[in-house]
């Protein structure tokens, strides 16, 4: 291989690399689009909060419930296998906490991000 | 690594304190804790007869760059929940893990409690519905 065609190789290579972690990215900001799509129907769901361990996704939502709601909770993890038809490649733990817990952040966690709030 | 007996014997031994916390539901946050626990054994006991999985955490994928983990136990064991097994298996599953986490979340960060979250026949259903659920859906005893 000449020296331009290196260059050129080299230069074929990195923007290979750049469209792929885009591309990665795109699919992850659409996942957590789809999450607030899906979940901003529950009138319990008061907020939805976003993090990232490894290459998995955790999600964080807060309910606005005080008692256990069991066709509540079936619903919402319902929505977990609709979203994981779509995306189901895409490793995420989900935790939905009530509106009974003080200390919320050390359950979010500090690096959380929120993504929908009502 | 256990085998399919090995976890056939701790769920059985789980579901049989679980019998014996649903006679005094002052602990039913406990009842709750032992069905996901029970209900984790049953799960990997399935898995055990699947050649491609035998243990959820024994095919995690690796990054290839660090070699390190790329998923969770948790994370990694609900894809495999989801994808190999029935969908009402997963939905009684996730059940569990959730409410076991809030029923131990609430007795550390409490402004409410699980013994009031949790009315008592929601802790009954955990064993007479989810835990059982998982269990006929795996074809389990």
């Amino acid at each position: 291989m000449d020296f331009l065609s290196t260059i050129s190789y080299n230069f074929y290579i990195k923007i290979k690399e750049n469209a792929m972690a885009l591309t990665t990215q795109q699919k992850v900001n659409e996942y957590f689009g789809m999450l607030v799509e899906k979940y901003k129907y529950f009138p319990e769901v008061k907020a939805i909060y976003i993090d990232e361990y490894l290459d998995e996704k955790n999600i964080t939502i807060l309910l606005s419930i005080k008692q256990y709601d069991d066709k509540l909770m079936e619903a919402l993890i319902q929505k977990e296998l609709d979203i994981s038809k779509i995306f189901p490649d895409v490793v995420a733990t989900y935790n939905y906490i009530p509106d009974l817990i003080d200390n919320k952040e050390s359950i979010i966690g500090e690096k959380a991000k929120l993504i929908f709030e009502r | 690594m256990p085998s399919h007996s090995d976890h056939i014997a701790q769920a059985n031994h789980n579901e049989d304190f679980g019998l014996f916390l649903k006679g005094n539901l002052k602990y039913k946050d406990w009842l709750i804790t032992v069905c996901y626990y029970a209900s984790l054994h049953y799960i990997e006991a399935a898995f055990a007869g699947i050649p491609h999985i035998q243990h959820s955490t024994l095919n995690i994928p690796k990054d290839p760059v660090t070699g390190k983990d790329k998923y969770s136990v948790h994370g990694w064991r609900n894809q495999l929940i989801k994808n190999n097994l029935p969908r009402q298996v997963f939905i009684c599953y996730r059940k569990l893990e959730s409410n076991s986490q809030t029923a131990r979340y609430l007795d550390i960060n409490r402004s409410g409690s699980a013994t009031s979250y949790f009315t008592d026949q929601d802790s009954l259903n955990t064993f007479d519905k989810d835990l059982q659920t998982i269990k006929q859906e795996l074809k389990l005893p």
